[in-house]
């Protein structure tokens, strides 16, 4: 049944990535290249045209540079699509990962069932007919809630303001569902539920055990930065601009956090 | 990540498109919505409560029955108050209500929650409210109070109403609140006015007759910062509330523009171009105390409309980063970015709830109008809360969370609006003859 419900859950996810019929890896690594060769072309063309070069010329670097745009602007496109089907691919894990936790609360239900009981209204000889105990139902306990009904109520009191609460519950959601796709964001939340109450010890381990425990997890980049703003924030200088530093060898493709660490770096060095 | 999940995926299912496509849409038609429920329950106290006028001196009786008018349609502006109607002879019962409360017991018996009464004095100090409210169960007084103004006499009735609004559900009413808002000028030209929160006392700030949107107003700053166009391209300029003078903020070279305060008052986010050739803008955060303009986006498209979270730790903005403007929220560091709208093309003008649990924007509606949708900072789950014809635009959260103001704008003029956070009880705010455009609540 779990593998029934499983498969299901990855057809469907399946179907989403179906969708993405014109966005992939290949295609934006081809529109980059595409790019960076017209750009090329154009900062050749800049140095002919320098040099004196005719109309002809400069006509062709007009048309390299209006075509460069178009690209810019697939490019542009493409990475908003990828955006929305990444974010129905979450949306789907969580849907696979709330089935998940339904099979394990009926399985749970199934083991704690007792065993056969007589029919009521059957009388057993010598006995006197008892009224059929109520079978026990199992109360839904934080531990057999989804990790996404968790999650969510965690991230509605943390942008309520409630870090206490927040940092309790996203760390359920580690501690209950080391599994889940959503374990590693979580515990990058705990870290930010410390950050904004100002532990900026406590939210530097956390960040480090997303770092260290999740090796896939797309919160490695933004955890090296923000452990760099804790140390940043207790005046551990040399630490800061050490993990500033590990954002920028790390990730040189995420322009934000780069130019953000290069900033921060500049005035603590 | 996401690239080599998803391209390893694209090859092995690409037969199943077809299916995939008509099943994913209903799938996700019905996973995409905020669970209304939980938010109209918040507009849903209701209190049954009778208003008794307890007579004036020195002051017109045309006043006197202003006063008494406005405190009943402050009342029922709030929605939290069903006016009970009493006879006159009932009314005549309680007229020494100030004195004791024996009288008032009479009312208990059918469900009345509270009776108001007020008494107007104008005399060498100014005018006075005197104003109490009586628990029908056993003649106590819920609230006895003076309000005194030496000005009009809408302000002491809005603070008693706020305190009535306290005493009944525990929350800060705002019927103190106050409403900026740029107009248009019956010749040409458009200047800062301001106004209160039922939509009267209007008062015309500049006379500059230049494009100008995008105030944003806190009381305690005592300054309402906005764009203006009156020294050609967008400034930032900050109105100081007690002197009439302005000041730039922000004057850079090419677009300054769409600046929001934090609750504080303390910091300023807005979008600057500065000298970017193309005029992309990105976000900036401008600290009062140090003057420092720090930028916090660099991706070299259009960053604009930072709308602050409650605690000042986040802001949601606008950019076309995806090749469409879409709404995303980031860290005040300018760090930790994601994108909170996936559905439709054009979704722009974040306004964070004073709770920190919902954004409200506008999005497209199926006829390309544009329309208000709320959605929850961490995205994905949205619903569209205006319907119906013409366009809205620019939504702003009252203080209390509970009400929203925007502009809709049929056959090109444009009328402020306020509706409750549901999308129920919406009418027309003031009586600004003219179109009003980006109208903002003043934070306290």
């Amino acid at each position: 049944m779990i593998l029934g419900k499983t498969s299901a859950g990855i057809l469907v996810c399946s179907f989403t990535l179906a969708l993405t019929g014109c966005a992939s890896s290949v295609d934006m690594a081809d529109l980059k290249a595409q790019v960076d060769q017209n750009t090329m072309k154009i900062q050749k063309m800049g140095q002919v045209s320098s040099g004196g070069a005719g109309s002809q010329v400069n006509e062709q670097l007009a048309d390299i540079e209006t075509r460069l745009d178009h690209q810019k602007a697939r490019i542009a496109t493409l990475r908003g699509r990828l955006d929305v089907i990444d974010h129905r691919l979450d949306q789907l894990m969580e849907k696979i990962d709330t089935q998940d936790a339904q099979l394990k609360l009926l399985n749970q239900s199934n083991v704690s069932k007792p065993g056969p009981q007589p029919t009521p209204g059957t009388t057993i000889p010598g006995n006197v007919m008892t009224p059929p105990a109520p079978v026990p139902v199992p109360a839904p306990s934080a531990s057999l809630q989804s990790p996404e009904i968790l999650y969510r109520q965690a991230m509605n009191d943390y942008q309520k303001g409630h870090y206490d609460l927040s940092k309790k519950e996203f760390g359920e959601v580690v501690s209950q569902f080391p599994g889940s796709h959503l374990s590693s964001s979580a515990q990058f939340w705990v870290g930010q539920s410390d950050f904004n109450m100002k532990n900026f010890t406590n939210a530097i381990d956390s960040y480090n055990r997303v770092i260290t425990k999740y090796q896939d997890s797309p919160k490695r980049a933004i955890a090296y930065f923000k452990m760099a703003r804790a140390y940043e924030l207790l005046g551990k200088k040399k630490e800061a601009i050490h993990n500033y530093r590990r954002v920028i060898e790390l990730f040189p493709l995420d322009r934000q956090l780069d130019e953000l660490a290069k900033r921060r770096l500049s005035r603590l060095e | 990540m996401v690239l080599d999940r998803s391209s390893r995926t694209i090859r092995i299912l690409v037969p199943v498109l077809a299916f995939g496509t008509i099943f994913l849409g209903v799938f996700l038609a019905k996973g995409n919505a905020i669970d209304l429920s939980v938010i109209s329950n918040q507009t849903a106290l209701f209190f049954k409560v009778a208003y008794v006028p307890l007579g004036s001196r020195g002051l017109l009786s045309k006043e006197t029955a202003y006063a008494s008018d406005l405190i009943l349609k402050d009342l029922r502006e709030s929605g939290y108050f069903e006016i009970e109607a009493l006879s006159n002879p009932v009314k005549k019962s309680l007229s020494n209500m100030i004195v004791t409360g024996e009288s008032s017991r009479t009312l208990a018996g059918i469900g009345i929650e509270g009776i108001i009464g007020a008494q107007f004095i104008r005399d060498g100090e100014g005018t006075h409210l005197i104003g109490v409210v009586r628990d029908p169960v056993n003649g106590s007084a819920l609230l006895s109070k003076q309000y005194t103004t030496s000005g009009n006499v809408r302000v002491v009735v809005h603070r008693f109403v706020d305190e009535i609004i306290y005493q009944f559900t525990g929350f800060k009413g705002v019927a103190e609140g106050k409403i900026a808002f740029i107009g248009k000028n019956k010749r040409y030209g458009y200047d800062l006015y301001t106004m209160d929160f039922d939509g009267e006392g209007l008062h015309r700030l500049t006379y500059d007759r230049v494009l100008a949107y995008s105030p944003a107003w806190s009381l305690g700053l005592h300054s309402i910062i906005y764009t203006s166009y009156l020294h050609q391209s967008p400034q930032i300029l900050r109105y100081d509330l007690t002197t009439g003078r302005r000041s730039p903020l922000a004057r850079f070279s090419g677009l300054n523009i769409t600046p929001s305060l934090t609750r504080s008052g303390k910091e300023l986010a807005m979008a600057l171009s500065k000298s970017d050739l193309s005029q992309h803008t990105e976000i900036y955060e401008y600290n009062f105390k140090d003057r420092h303009f720090e930028q916090l986006t660099f991706t070299r498209n259009n960053n604009l409309s930072p709308s602050w979270s409650p605690n000042g730790n986040q802001m949601a903005f606008v950019s076309d980063r995806d090749g469409h403007p879409q709404i995303f929220v980031m860290d005040s560091d300018g760090s930790n970015i994601h994108r909170i709208t996936f559905s439709g093309f054009y979704n722009v003008s974040p306004s964070w709830s004073p709770q920190g649990d919902l954004i409200a924007y506008v999005c497209m509606n199926e006829n390309h109008r544009p329309k208000i949708c709320l959605t929850v900072p961490e995205g994905g789950k949205h619903v569209q809360i205006t319907h119906g014809p013409g366009q809205d635009d620019s939504p702003d959260w009252s203080p209390d969370g509970r009400t929203l103001i925007f502009t809709h704008q049929v056959k090109g003029h444009s009328y402020l609006e306020k509706m409750f956070m549901d999308g129920s009880h919406e009418h027309r705010l003031g009586t600004f003859p003219r179109s009003v455009i980006t109208p903002v609540w003043a934070i306290r």
